[in-house]
Parts: structure tokens; C-alpha cells; sequence
């Protein structure tokens, strides 16, 4: 599944407001909804979801960059939501350091693999030289867009 | 050097929570751990890194490392992934 499948430019967040991680993953929680309606989506259910499994362990992994994620049932299918914080939040990371992007990712329990699949395009476009670096100091939501179509197009198929 | 092949167990795989434990336990030896997986090189400190190897239930992956703690380095993160990273 490609980045741009699994968001849409609806579900960036190039400026979020909150400075701490609940306030940032309602932020992402809720412009998910705006942006695409899943059916039976709770914004609040599933910041809850993401709260729980943030309990059981950090998604800061280190470099400035999160990915909180859920299993959410009802979904018919994954679904992404990009936040970015200028001032950067404390995630409680595994190196400490604050972080700056957020990639949110909610999954219907039955789909580990598509999970695991969404998971490595993730890392492999985020591990590409410079582009945290991009991803931070993007213009606007239609750079970091322009950006993950460049981590889609680097990764391959 | 030192060399183990295991299997990933659980059911979901190798996701960001096994990947961190497994990355965490990576760097507490002075070693150089890699894993390796279909030709796919990583290295095992690095959370990012594992979990561009995908690796869903049933994978195999050879553990390696060189240095002066490699057999006790291959030897825990065997442990770690056969007790289905301490989550099931």
C-alpha cells in the first residue's frame, strides 16, 4: 500500500496546535474523521486506543519521529493521518529527543499483514537520506504531500 | 561471529513493539548485530530498520554478530524471539 493510499492531503497536519502527545493524537484522531468519514469512526474511541497501546510502550522511535497506531474495529481498511509539530512533543522516546512527525496508522484487527506491509514503506521512505530533515521543514501541507509521493516513488513497489 | 536462524512466532509479526524490544536488547552488547532476512540486511539497534524487513509470522530470520560478546548477543535475541518477545 502506497503512503499516498493510505493518507490523503486531508489527513496532514502541518502545524499542530497541541504540545502534548494526548492533545497531538486527538488532533490526528479527529482530522482523520474530517477527512474521511471511515464509517463507524470515534474520534474519541480510537485516541483512547491510541492512549492504550502508547501505555504498553512508546511509538517515539527515535530521530524526532512517532508512529502511534491502533487496531480499531469496524474499519474496513488501514488508514493514516501525518501530523507535524514545530515545537516537537514529548513522546517519551526511546532516545528522549522530542518528537517532531507523527505518523498515525489505525488498522482493522483482522489485518496484521497490510499492517506490517504499511510499517516498512513508513520506515524505508523515512530512511532516506535528509528526509526527516524535508519533512520538517516543509512549506505546508502540499510539500510533506509532494514528499511522501517522493518516499512512495523511492520505495518502489 | 556468530549466527542463529529463528522464527517469528507471533502472530502479528515482527511490529513496532517486538522491533523496539528487540532494538533495545541489540544495544546492550558491544557487538555489531545484523539480521538478515532474504538477502535483506539490517541492523538490529535500529527500530526503523526491522521493520522495513516485514516480517509476519512464520518469517525466517538469521540473527548474526561480530565482536567480542557475539555468542551472547545471538543467544538473547534468539531467547527474545522465541519467547514471542515476552507479548503473547
Amino acid at each position: 500500500m502506497k503512503l499516498t493510499d493510505l493518507l490523503t492531503r486531508e489527513s496532514i497536519v502541518d502545524d499542530i496546535q497541541s504540545t502534548d502527545k494526548k492533545g497531538a493524537l486527538r488532533e490526528l484522531a479527529e482530522v482523520l474523521r474530517a477527512a474521511r468519514k471511515p464509517p463507524a469512526y470515534k474520534a474519541a474511541d480510537v485516541l483512547e486506543a491510541l492512549l492504550k497501546r502508547e501505555k504498553m510502550g512508546t511509538t517515539g522511535m527515535g530521530g524526532g519521529v512517532a508512529l502511534p497506531h491502533a487496531k480499531v474495529e469496524g474499519l474496513t481498511g488501514l488508514y493514516g493521518a501525518f501530523g507535524r509539530s514545530r515545537d516537537g512533543i514529548d513522546f517519551g522516546a526511546v532516545d528522549g529527543e522530542k518528537v517532531h512527525c507523527m505518523f498515525m496508522i489505525l488498522s482493522p484487527p483482522s489485518e496484521a499483514n497490510a499492517h506490517l506491509a504499511a510499517l516498512k514503506r513508513l520506515s524505508a521512505g523515512i530512511r532516506l537520506p535528509n528526509m526527516l530533515k524535508f519533512l520538517r521543514a516543509a512549506r505546508g501541507s502540499k510539500e510533506i504531500w509532494d514528499l511522501l509521493r517522493e518516499m512512495d516513488d523511492a520505495v518502489g513497489a | 561471529m556468530a549466527e542463529k536462524t529463528v522464527t517469528i512466532q507471533n502472530a502479528h509479526g515482527l511490529h513496532v513493539r517486538p522491533a523496539t524490544k528487540l532494538a533495545d536488547l541489540a544495544g546492550r552488547f558491544k557487538s555489531q548485530v545484523t539480521i538478515h532476512k532474504d538477502g535483506q540486511d539490517v541492523a538490529a539497534r535500529s527500530i526503523i530498520e526491522l521493520l522495513t524487513l516485514a516480517a509476519a509470522q512464520g518469517t525466517q530470520l538469521t540473527i548474526r554478530a561480530e565482536g567480542p560478546d557475539a555468542t551472547e548477543a545471538v543467544d538473547a535475541i534468539e531467547k527474545l524471539v522465541n519467547s514471542r518477545f515476552g507479548l503473547e
